[in-house]
């Protein structure tokens, strides 16, 4: 489902299948390396937590919205359930 | 563990450049002090939302600005122009750089006389002057420019009953180039009609013509409108000396020099745009000295410079409180400061800058206000980094018009602080309470609940 997105390890997306170029964060970058790798949206949360110093209900938060942004960006498909916030 | 600090996870699509539509960015990307002050604990100890003004800043302007006329000219004097910012703080602070007051109605100059300001030091504009208060100021001795025939009619009866000739201003409008052209406000140059005043005022025999103003407009990028504006009222000063024997002492320019603010048309920053101050100094004194006064009665140059001097000296700090994404995608943010404490926010691209960056990317945000009104839009468009809820922004320049356009609709206006020349700080206007709103209204007693 990822198969048309090359992200490089600085964040730069491009998605080859409509031409469109975006800059992701390194924690976007982290998060949509996971997804690509084959996370589960539920899954991410742990992801920040393990690597940064942050609450477990900021990282839902966060995830939260960017996988919302994502969705918007047509980026995932539209099914994809957002995780809870806590 | 990583040892990177965490940045919120964001995704920004390319849209060409990311900086195209906003004209260059703004200078830097925050700004946690004022004169050494740290924003963080004035919003600590004041609230938010905070206007913040330095003294150090407004003092540096105004002998700028004066310097850069001085330079020029001999006879300059500048008058304060109350309405582009009647604190009692800034006043102070504009007279004690030697600043007269510039008024433009009975409300104002009674404010002036409040600040100290004497009679023979205020200049009296506008379009309507009250009866009791054309009368004091005449028989006070006060700068009164005068805006239409029937303005000159009253100020006539005046003189007549103090029994004396008065001097007196008249305020001209003409064409200089700029649009829009203030035309509404005093005798036309172009049609004639300022000189049939000038005769009808000689021929009266109450009145004494003492000087001539003209104010071109608000926000002028073009310094040569004011060197055509002075050499016109210059040569009609020469035309009334040689017609009517008398000379013209004052030939007052009025206000209207840009700020180093944006507005939202110019594509460049205002700081790299607007002209600098020596530019309308030298356009001005150029037209003067060139004009043919014979050197004893060369005319003292009146100004009466508002936004320019004050702008810069005055920042709004405000809070985050929410993050928001519209329904096309766009982010915003909403802050607790509105348009109805920042009226310039429908000229002005202001800055909007984060009082701390804590990094991650910037992305093109729009800053609403907190009030529940279309029209509350800070910033349609400025690029920010991310920002939680309780962050501070520095919105600015917001020194000039805000404050005396502000206005309590839905939300109370907030403190005022003045960062003096040392460091130290004051409140110089609390935040409003509800009383303050509520204390000049009467309920009918068949409202009241008993
Ligand atoms: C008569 C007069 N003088 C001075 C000013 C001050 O203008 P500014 O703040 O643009 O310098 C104004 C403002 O419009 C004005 O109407």
């Amino acid at each position: 489902m990822f198969d048309n997105l090359a992200l490089s390890d600085n964040g730069f997306l491009f998605d080859t299948r409509t031409g469109s170029t975006y800059s992701l964060s390194s924690t976007g970058t982290l998060l949509l390396r996971s997804l690509i790798a084959g996370a589960a949206p539920d899954g991410l949360p742990a992801v920040l937590v393990d690597e940064f110093e942050l609450d477990g209900r900021t990282a839902a938060q966060d995830v939260e919205q960017f996988l919302l942004r994502l969705r918007d960006l047509r980026l995932v498909a539209s099914d994809t359930p957002p995780t809870e916030a806590v | 563990m990583s040892h990177m600090p965490y940045v919120k996870p964001t995704i920004i699509q390319h849209i060409n450049s990311l900086a195209n539509k906003h004209g260059r960015g703004p200078s830097r990307h925050s700004l946690e002090r004022i004169d050494g002050v740290s924003l963080t604990e004035l919003l600590e100890r004041f609230g938010s939302p905070l206007f913040v003004f330095s003294e150090r800043r407004l003092r540096q302007r105004v002998r700028e600005v004066r310097r850069a006329f001085d330079l020029r000219y001999p006879k300059v004097q500048f008058a304060w122009s109350y309405k582009t910012n009647y604190l009692d703080a800034i006043c102070m602070v504009m007279h004690d750089e030697g600043a007269w007051a510039e008024v433009v109605s009975e409300v104002e100059y009674e404010l002036a006389l409040r600040n100290g300001v004497p009679p023979t030091q205020i200049l009296f504009n506008g379009p309507y002057k009250p009866l009791p208060a054309l009368k004091n100021a005449l028989a006070d001795g006060s700068k009164v420019h005068l805006d239409h025939y029937d303005e000159l009619y009253a100020a006539e009866q005046i003189a007549r009953e103090l029994g004396r000739k008065v001097p007196v201003t008249l305020r001209l409008n003409m064409d200089t180039g700029v649009h829009p052209r203030w035309d509404r406000f005093g005798f036309n140059l172009d049609n004639g009609e300022a000189l049939s005043a000038i005769r009808r005022l000689h021929a009266g025999g109450h009145l004494e013509l003492e000087g001539l103003h003209c104010h071109v407009g608000t926000f002028i990028l073009d310094p040569q409108a004011y060197g055509r504006a002075a050499a016109r009222l210059a040569q009609l000063a020469i035309d009334v000396r040689r017609e009517t024997g008398v000379p013209v002492r004052t030939l007052d320019l009025g206000g209207g020099f840009a700020s180093r603010a944006t507005l939202h048309a110019q594509y460049a920053p205002g700081t790299d745009s607007t002209p600098p101050v020596d530019d309308y100094a030298e356009a001005i004194a150029d037209a003067l000295l060139s004009a043919g006064f014979p050197p004893d009665e060369l005319p003292t140059l009146l100004l009466e410079t508002g936004r320019s001097m004050v702008d810069e000296s005055g920042s709004l700090i405000t809070r985050v409180v929410a993050n928001k994404r519209l329904a096309n995608g766009a982010r915003s943010v909403v802050i607790d400061a509105g348009v109805n404490v920042l009226f310039t926010s429908f000229w002005y691209r202001h800055d909007v800058l984060p009082v701390v960056d804590r990094g991650g990317m910037l992305e093109d945000t729009v800053v609403y206000g907190p009030l529940c009104m279309n029209i509350d839009v800070v910033r349609p468009s400025v690029l920010l980094p991310p920002l939680e809820i309780g962050d501070a922004l520095v919105v600015r320049p917001v020194g000039a018009y805000n404050v005396t356009q502000s206005m309590q609709f839905i939300r109370l206006r907030p403190a005022m602080i003045m960062i003096g020349r040392d460091g130290e700080v004051d409140l110089i206007r609390r935040a409003e309470e509800l009383d303050d709103v509520k204390r000049a209204e009467h309920l009918p007693a068949r409202f009241r609940k008993s």
